[in-house]
């Protein structure tokens, strides 16, 4: 039982390659560019040019692409329910019937439907993965920060949310790996955590659950100690070792996205071919 | 401290800079997810400009012998090595005293060597006051001198060599000596006149020798 070994969401990979090197706020920029690209599209062929081009990217960035199906191993009963539920509740009733199941009708068009509807997930979470993987958290959360730091006079702790979510990644393996350990402590007792329904499951994960409350709260105070220790106090006169820079290679990226993503939403609205 | 005093609390974050701390787990304070972030994170804090807190943490991983590990996440390192990206990260802010709070207790014998072993030349060479808060008498007898507390109190002070060649009081505190000193001891009681105060293996075996020269017509 690894656990670190099936979580691969939010986990950076660092390679040497132009993707890691762009700035985060283009990166940033970008993926949500993508985002919007991925509900816009409404057809198959589209998304056939996006996923080649996830591939293109992911080859650029020298991530394999066995990564790209490992983040999707968390979402797989989601998608397994979304694909059911598109195939038989669509609502679609019009398209040729191609299994008849009592009162349940799959239509050609429900089918494509479902399909379409998970493959949008699908390259949803890809395109996410990608950009947690050639991120490094910490520039990450600059990234953020800088994006926030307007709108700091209106309220929004930008630091500290970049902070708080740099510190939750950064203590990610770290708790997972003392998930399993007290599981294997509570199973040398005993526990059984596979067995049983769905409620007795649920049950067996308390045993897990408390003690990973105590001990997380327990290293949030050592931590902020040893933050105070090496003299942190709030982004207040704060530096950075890296200051974020953009360089050729993010125009490069701005206009290539932004273009991309300017003529697909015009022929989508302007009925262009 | 420095002419400083730590109850002021003004004056609590100068303090901060001059002293460093390393604690007991070496999970529970490091806060990034790169070694060299982590590194720069406490120059950061200080507010220095870019490049030179690019310096002082290429610097500071040299010292500690951690710069091949620079883009290595933290939770992929071993203990010893973890606590040496903590002293990395205090090494930074250039601090004039470095105290290690039980930082050698949850690690394995070669991550307690690899941390002993660096603070000990950070001691030598960087001329770096280290105060290491210690239960393993091995250790403590690496000292120059030795503070014993008890509730609060400081009730033994002295050298090693002082401080180990008193065991009852050392008892009292449930405290033991360290081995190569309970060794001393018992071949003094066995009738050896070993001269001065071996506290470590080599220094046993100087003694040794020195007496067996010094037997033999």
């Amino acid at each position: 039982m690894e656990l670190t070994r099936y979580v691969s969401i939010g986990q950076y990979l660092p390679r040497d390659s132009v993707v890691h090197r762009l700035d985060p706020r283009t990166k940033i920029g970008v993926t949500t560019l993508l985002m919007v690209v991925i509900f816009v599209i409404t057809d198959f062929t589209g998304y056939g040019l996006l996923a080649a081009s996830l591939v293109g990217l992911f080859l650029l960035a020298q991530i394999p692409l066995g990564y790209a199906a490992r983040g999707l191993r968390p979402i797989l009963f989601l998608l397994l329910l979304t694909f059911v539920l598109n195939l038989f509740f669509s609502g679609l009733r019009e398209g040729t019937p191609l299994v008849r199941l009592g009162p349940l009708v799959i239509t050609s068009e429900a089918l494509s439907r479902a399909a379409f509807i998970s493959l949008r997930l699908v390259l949803l979470v890809v395109a996410t993965s990608l950009f947690t993987y050639t991120t490094s958290p910490m520039a990450l959360t600059d990234g953020m920060e800088r994006l926030l730091r307007p709108f700091r006079r209106i309220g929004v702790p930008g630091h500290e949310l970049a902070m708080m979510m740099s510190i939750a990644l950064r203590f990610i393996p770290t708790l997972l790996e003392e998930t399993e350990r007290i599981m294997k402590a509570q199973m040398a007792r005993g526990a059984e955590f596979q067995r049983g329904n769905l409620l007795r499951r649920a049950r067996a994960m308390l045993p897990i659950l408390v003690p990973l409350f105590v001990s997380a709260f327990r290293r949030a105070d050592e931590l902020a100690l040893a933050m105070e220790a090496r003299a942190y106090r709030g982004g207040e006169g704060r530096t950075r070792m890296k200051e974020l820079a953009f360089a050729a290679r993010d125009a490069v990226a701005w206009i290539v996205s932004v273009f991309a993503t300017a003529v697909l939403l015009a022929s989508r609205w302007l009925g262009l071919p | 401290m420095d002419g400083l005093d730590t109850r002021d609390q003004p004056a609590v974050w100068q303090v901060r800079q001059r002293v460093g701390m390393v604690f007991q787990n070496p999970d529970n304070q490091l806060v990034a997810t790169v070694v060299e972030e982590d590194v720069a994170f406490g120059p950061e804090n200080l507010g220095l400009p870019p490049a030179e807190i690019r310096r002082r943490v290429e610097e500071a991983l040299r010292v500690v012998e951690m710069g091949e590990y620079r883009h290595h996440a933290p939770h992929l390192l071993s203990g010893g090595q973890k606590q040496r990206v903590a002293i990395a990260g205090i090494l930074a802010m250039r601090p004039m005293c470095l105290i290690l709070d039980e930082a050698t207790a949850m690690l394995d014998p070669q991550g307690r060597a690899e941390v002993l072993q660096t603070v000990a030349r950070l001691n030598r060479e960087e001329d770096i006051t280290i105060v290491h808060i210690t239960h393993a008498m091995e250790e403590a007898a690496l000292a120059r001198r030795i503070i014993a507390l008890a509730a609060g109190r400081i009730v033994l002070e002295g050298p090693p060599a002082e401080v180990f060649e008193q065991p009852e009081a050392l008892r009292r505190l449930r405290l033991a000596l360290p081995p190569v000193a309970a060794l001393v001891r018992g071949l003094r009681a066995a009738g050896l006149p070993l001269r001065g105060h071996p506290l470590t293996v080599d220094q046993l075996v100087d003694a040794l020798t020195g007496l067996a020269a010094a037997r033999r017509p």
